[in-house]
């Protein structure tokens, strides 16, 4: 008998605003519509909100008024199914590269990327990294068999667009420059303790950790980065996975 | 079932930036209120600051989208985060909202109304009785902040509420100024409305400030805003129920334009003056 009620409050509130449900409510209407207008301001505002605080960068290289636009019609595209918010806008990105008024602004999606990452380490589940001194025990000729599983922070987003020179630029954490070379830069998000840690990655590197997380052996993760970068160094793509923090366990 | 309580003292909602501050010394509060949904996330620095917290202070873990207002049943995996949280933790309490937040699959993320009848009532009741059944402990249900009201209610909020904490044996948590946005959008006293309600299930208090909206043609309307200091009507209320009552547990509630922890803890203080002077002098 209710159902109807909230179905009709939902509806109207999600709907373009001039949807109003007089009928659901009593007392004088020009003061009721204000009060409905509320919610209807509350449930898009504070969404817009959520998204604007998981995606400060992406807020801060289109603006506020672009970002609110956008992600107004985000939340009407993909609304979220669940109340975890810090999850929310997990789709943006594949969102944004397909919104046609960002098109100007062609690295926004892999920024997107680069921030949901970021977000997804920072609530990701603790657990210490693998220590190198670990791998260290483990007999030469059985290393290149090793599986090894990745730390449940980190994450590789690859990318043609120069994202973490972006990211710092525009976080304070790089000073502003006048970029000459728009290379496009891989990058490991980690967080083996509390702070989430951004690296550079060389293609190689970028590939070999993806081939890792899709539970290829080190020797076959090995083989597909050289096959795409000859100049691939295992040696050296361990070290620095190790000092990041990357890897959780091996088997 | 086990019913754990919060001193009857002032707290503070916790904020993260105010956590560097809090961690230098020892805050003269009486325990520290979270929102459930911040801390669901699987680990990383609101767990690590949560931990901390939970070491020194006592815990008030306030829930804001199980919907226990609304048609359906719970969403028992939301539900399932929450339990782990106060297993996690073991909060000293537990709340919600007589609120509804979800269509459908979709999550609203506002505490929106609803009516008021023997329909709603049974199903309030069946919802609290699960959330209940489910963490194994007794809780406590905040009357709401309401800017509409709903034609198909035919029961008042205050009877509405006291029907639910005596069915489901759940306490109440009553906002004092989720009553003084309803009393000036809907045109009663605020006096008044505490005098008809349930005080003997009250097992907490929110203290908060609210803003004023004022649309295109002229008409305004409070709303919970959370950004702002309490005001002297609101102290005024809270002494009279305190009077009345005696000493309760009382949050100092922000959620929006935080101000600095010194600030804060002025507002916790004013309302330890104000329970003070009501506590009995030989318990």
């Amino acid at each position: 008998m209710c159902t109807p009620i909230y179905d009709r409050f939902a509806e109207a509130l999600l709907a373009p605003a001039g949807h109003y449900p007089g009928d659901l409510f009593k007392g004088n209407e020009s003061q009721l519509r204000h009060g409905f207008a509320a919610y209807r301001n509350n449930v898009i505002g504070s969404l817009i909100q959520a998204l604007a605080s998981r995606f400060p960068v992406t807020h801060t290289l289109v603006g506020e008024a672009f970002f609110q636009a956008m992600a107004a019609q985000f939340i009407h595209v993909s609304a979220p199914q669940s109340p975890m918010l810090a999850d929310y806008g997990d789709g943006l990105a594949a969102f944004v590269a397909g919104f046609e008024p960002a098109a100007s602004v062609p690295y926004l999606a892999d920024v997107v990327r680069l921030e949901t990452a970021r977000s997804q380490a920072y609530h990701a589940a603790d657990a210490p990294p693998l220590a190198a001194a670990a791998l260290a025990a483990v007999p030469a000729q059985q290393l290149l068999g090793l599986r090894l599983t990745l730390h449940p922070a980190a994450r590789v987003v690859r990318s043609a667009w120069p994202i973490l020179t972006l990211w710092e630029m525009n976080t304070g954490a790089r000073p502003w420059a006048e970029l000459d070379h728009w290379r496009g830069e891989h990058v490991l998000v980690a967080r083996p303790h509390l702070n989430v840690v951004c690296h550079r990655l060389g293609e190689g590197q970028a590939m070999f950790l993806h081939a890792l997380g899709a539970h290829l052996t080190l020797s076959q993760a090995c083989e597909q980065a050289q096959r795409e970068h000859p100049g691939f160094n295992l040696e050296g793509a361990m070290v620095c996975a190790l000092q990041a923090g990357v890897f959780l366990s091996f088997s | 079932m086990p019913c754990l309580r919060l001193p009857d003292d002032a707290g503070a909602a916790f904020k993260p930036e105010h956590f560097s501050h809090i961690d230098q010394a020892r805050q003269p509060v009486g325990f520290f209120e979270i929102h459930a949904e911040n801390y669901m996330g699987a680990g990383g620095p609101p767990h690590a600051r949560l931990g901390r917290l939970s070491e020194d202070y006592a815990l008030s873990v306030h829930g804001v989208a199980l919907s226990l207002g609304g048609p359906g049943p719970l969403d028992t995996e939301h539900l399932g985060r929450l339990k782990a949280l106060c297993d996690r933790y073991q909060p000293e309490s537990v709340s919600e909202h007589l609120a509804w937040s979800r269509h459908g699959s979709t999550y609203l993320n506002d505490l929106l109304p609803l009516p008021y009848n023997a329909t709603t009532l049974a199903r309030v009741v069946g919802h609290v009785s699960h959330l209940q059944e489910a963490l194994g402990r007794t809780v406590l249900l905040e009357n709401p902040s309401t800017y509409v009201r709903m034609a198909h209610s035919d029961m008042h909020e205050t009877d509405f509420l006291a029907e639910v904490a005596r069915q489901s044996g759940c306490g109440l948590l009553l906002d004092l100024n989720n009553v003084q946005v309803c009393a000036a959008n809907h045109g009663f006293d605020p006096y008044q409305y505490l005098a008809r309600f349930p005080l003997h299930a009250v097992a907490q208090v929110h203290l908060a400030g609210h803003a004023l909206s004022v649309d295109d043609h002229g008409h305004t309307l409070v709303l919970d805003s959370h950004d702002r200091p309490v005001t002297d009507s609101g102290w005024a209320l809270y002494e009279t129920l305190i009077e009345r009552h005696g000493p309760l547990p009382t949050l100092v509630e922000w959620d929006a334009s935080i101000p600095a922890w010194p600030c804060l803890l002025r507002e916790v203080r004013q309302a330890q003056a104000i329970l003070a002077r009501y506590r009995r002098r030989n318990p």
